[in-house]
């Protein structure tokens, strides 16, 4: 099997199960509880803890330990309903149509009759922003703006530390927040010296297992709560600590470390797998950013025309080789939501697919990629006028 | 008095000497369904069917016969010797304080000393003597307490009217063109009623077509099986005639020549099966391949027999069989099937003969070997 859909989810690395084995067996306890098993518990969260705050240099905050993203993305939204929304004010929100169904979805849940506006960027058609429009959006009513770090479906990458601040320089009092599931693990981020209040991570994206992420938030952001019990994660997310996972996840992400530090392999083989492709095969539309500095490398979304990427994603099912066609969580829909609202045309959108890498891919799959893509795009071409 | 659940027929009960051919289908029928219950026996007696068992619930056996072919009705019934005194209390236990009631009597056996009128007024009046609250009401009673008097006596108030028909296998056998749509299944569930026994055929475009799109054809080839116990399903790879098709014919003749290729194709699995006969879902003028002349080009490259009970029916009878069968759910869930995936914009929609031999001149070097190679590839799921 060549896998090559690593951002809906990637293989849990050995390291990472071995640290996850050895904490199920032997820091089973409550870090709540006080006798000192528990105390060694409580000791490994606050190590996990320490260890967030320092590689996201988060100097004063919280780091709270949740099942997931979504949960993390949610938690946020719903603060702003509990904690800022005050009756007879007005408010926006802005954030870009095509963010993840976690962060759009939640939003238009908790707000589109609220009475709150919710202002969408503008983006191109390879998701990037449009900066003089951002600018517009915002005025002394924006309570929150909501930007992905890098677009899941099409690997935009937004500069966020820029954002942030161009953001704050119209209203300092803004909440900003940044998914930043497909940047956790592959970017660097220095929280302290930037304008963004809060990042949500998922540990199944970096090589951790599904069941654990990460909200990182400054101070001033005040959390409401989702789920309300035993007080634990700083009163801010109750329910018993996944040590084990919490471990796991703090493993993958030191393990991330030198990637973070050293793209440049996987920017060759994002580089090398286009242009195979493209120099190969006539009419393919590279629908990410062509420019590495607007894309993450990570994530190659392409359109091979006259092939519809559900059909290609099958054909390629067939020779083992994993692909998407659009996000994991909205692949039930027929064409990708966020493709067509980044305005591409329904025909590029219908014959695009997703490819996503991680370091563990090698020259050698991209090569076979490319063959069976070609030979598929060949035998689809000659049926494609036909197939609706 | 013994629980027991009794099976009535209907259609059955009016054959001559082969009748007990019939009722040994149906009785084989339900205890294949009933297979699971490790309890239970049935026995023959007097054109009525006795379902005995001992520790399941009554509940679950209906519910997992009902709804097979050649049963008109289902009771609970309880069954008590020939007896005035045994037939009273198995009445009286059957009845709901309170509730008016009336007793009704079918003698079936007429040496039984009293006859049906005075049977119902003994019974009756047992139960007002020992019911305080109770009241007779014979125009408009509350409750029904039916007493069959035979060799033994079934006394039972509840009865489900079910799908009455032929019990499956009687009819023979055929290979029904199942697609993902609303009309097959109908197609296949009507000649089911008169006793055919079901051999599926489905045709799948992988990768065109989606896994969902071949699972949703087993779960309707899965609810005729409720009905018609022993339905198979083939599932035919067709991709490459398809593509075959497009590749070197005229796209005005694809409909017609697929449905042609499919006709050939389910005859051949027919003839493997053993079955006699076709059965498609068509109903004339419904769309571009279901026109006369369309219809008599699929049909001239068989030789059995093509029943297709909706010919003449309104979409909205087919519907409202749909909805009552269960199947009408599954059919409508939008994914696509072999049929959809490739139309033409102009379809050929009153094809002449010749003209679609000449289209098929143009694959004969290859279409009797993709045509064989389907009917060996097709993947073979029972229920």
């Amino acid at each position: 099997m060549i896998y090559f859909d690593n951002a809906a989810t990637t293989q849990p690395l050995t390291e990472v199960i071995g640290a996850i084995d050895d904490a199920l067996k032997n820091h089973y306890a409550n870090s709540s509880s006080l006798h000192k098993t528990g105390k060694q518990s409580k000791e490994l969260l606050d190590d996990a803890r320490n260890y967030f705050s320092s590689h996201y240099n988060l100097k004063d905050g919280n780091v709270i330990f949740t099942s997931c993203a979504t949960e993390s993305n949610n938690t946020v939204l719903y603060s702003l309903l509990k904690n800022y929304i005050k009756k007879n004010k007005k408010y926006n929100l802005v954030t870009l149509k095509i963010e993840h169904p976690s962060v759009y979805n939640t939003i238009k849940y908790y707000y589109e009759d609220s009475g709150v506006e919710i202002r969408y960027i503008k983006t191109d058609k390879n998701g990037n922003i449009d900066v003089e429009n951002y600018k517009s959006l915002i005025d002394e009513n924006t309570l929150f703006v909501s930007l992905s770090c890098v677009n899941n479906e099409i690997g935009t990458k937004n500069d966020i530390a820029l954002l942030s601040k161009i953001a704050k320089q119209i209203n300092p009092k803004l909440i900003f927040h940044s998914d930043f599931v497909q940047a956790a693990g592959k970017f660097a981020l220095d929280m302290d010296k930037t304008d963004i209040d809060a990042i949500s991570v998922s540990g199944h994206k970096f090589h951790a297992p599904k069941g654990i992420g990460v909200l990182l938030c400054k101070k001033n952001f005040k959390i409401a709560p989702l789920l309300h019990g035993g007080g634990q994660e700083n009163e801010l997310r109750a329910g018993t600590e996944n040590i084990a996972y919490i471990i796991g996840i703090k493993k993958a992400l030191e393990l991330s470390e030198p990637y973070i530090a050293d793209p440049s392999d996987i920017i060759k083989m994002r580089q090398y797998l286009i242009s195979n492709i493209q120099n190969n095969l006539s009419d393919v539309i590279l629908n990410s950013p062509q420019d590495i500095s607007k894309a993450s490398p990570y994530i190659i979304n392409m359109a091979v025309l006259g092939c519809k990427g559900e059909v290609m994603q099958r054909m390629l099912d067939e020779a083992d080789i994993a692909v998407s066609t659009s996000s994991a969580c909205s692949a039930k829909k027929r064409v990708s939501r966020v493709l067509i609202d980044a305005g591409m045309d329904k025909s590029v959108a219908e014959s695009s697919i997703r490819m996503s890498i991680s370091r563990f891919n090698t020259i050698s799959e991209c090569d076979k990629v490319t063959d069976e893509i070609i030979k598929n795009a060949n035998r689809l071409r000659k049926v494609g006028h036909y197939n609706k | 008095m013994k629980e027991v659940v009794l099976v009535r027929y209907g259609e059955i009960a009016l054959k001559g000497l082969n009748r007990a051919y019939f009722e040994d289908t149906l009785k084989n029928n339900i205890a294949k369904r009933l297979r699971k219950f490790k309890d239970v026996t049935i026995k023959k007696a007097q054109s009525r069917l006795e379902v005995h068992f001992t520790e399941s619930a009554q509940e679950e056996i209906i519910e997992s016969i009902k709804n097979i072919f050649g049963i008109a009705y289902i009771s609970k019934a309880l069954i008590v010797d020939s007896d005035i005194e045994q037939i009273s209390k198995a009445a009286l236990s059957l009845y709901e304080e309170g509730k008016s009631f009336k007793i009704e009597t079918r003698r079936g056996d007429k040496n039984f000393y009293l006859k049906s009128p005075e049977i119902s007024a003994q019974v009756g009046a047992y139960v007002l003597s020992n019911s305080p609250c109770a009241k007779v009401d014979v125009i408009n009673p509350e409750t029904v307490i039916e007493v069959e008097v035979r060799k033994s006596t079934y006394v039972y108030k509840q009865s489900y009217k079910c799908r009455a028909g032929l019990p499956t296998s009687t009819g023979g056998k055929a290979a029904l063109l199942l697609s993902g749509g609303i009309d097959s299944p109908v197609a296949g569930y009507m000649m089911a009623s008169r006793g055919v026994e079901l051999v599926c055929v489905y045709f799948h475009s992988s990768p065109y077509t989606p896994q969902e799109a071949k699972q949703k054809v087993v779960d309707l080839a899965k609810t005729l099986n409720d009905f018609a116990p022993g339905v198979s399903l083939y599932s035919v790879p067709f991709t490459k005639i398809q593509e075959s098709i497009i590749e070197r014919c005229d796209i005005k003749y694809l409909t017609i020549l697929m449905r042609r290729y499919m006709m050939i194709i389910a005859e051949k699995i027919a003839r493997k099966n053993n079955a006699k006969a076709l059965i498609t879902g068509e109903s004339l003028g419904q769309v571009a391949s279901q026109t006369i002349e369309s219809i008599y080009s699929t049909n001239e490259v068989c030789k059995m027999p093509v029943f297709r009970p909706l010919i003449g029916f309104d979409k909205i009878n087919t519907i409202n069989i749909a909805k009552d069968i269960g199947t009408y759910d599954i059919s409508v869930l939008t994914y696509e099937d072999c049929c959809t995936i490739f139309t033409p914009k102009h379809p050929q929609t009153r094809p002449k003969i010749d003209l679609v031999l000449e289209q098929e001149e143009k694959l004969s070097d290859i279409i009797n070997e993709y045509i064989e190679q389907a009917v060996k590839d097709a993947e073979i799921i029972k229920f």
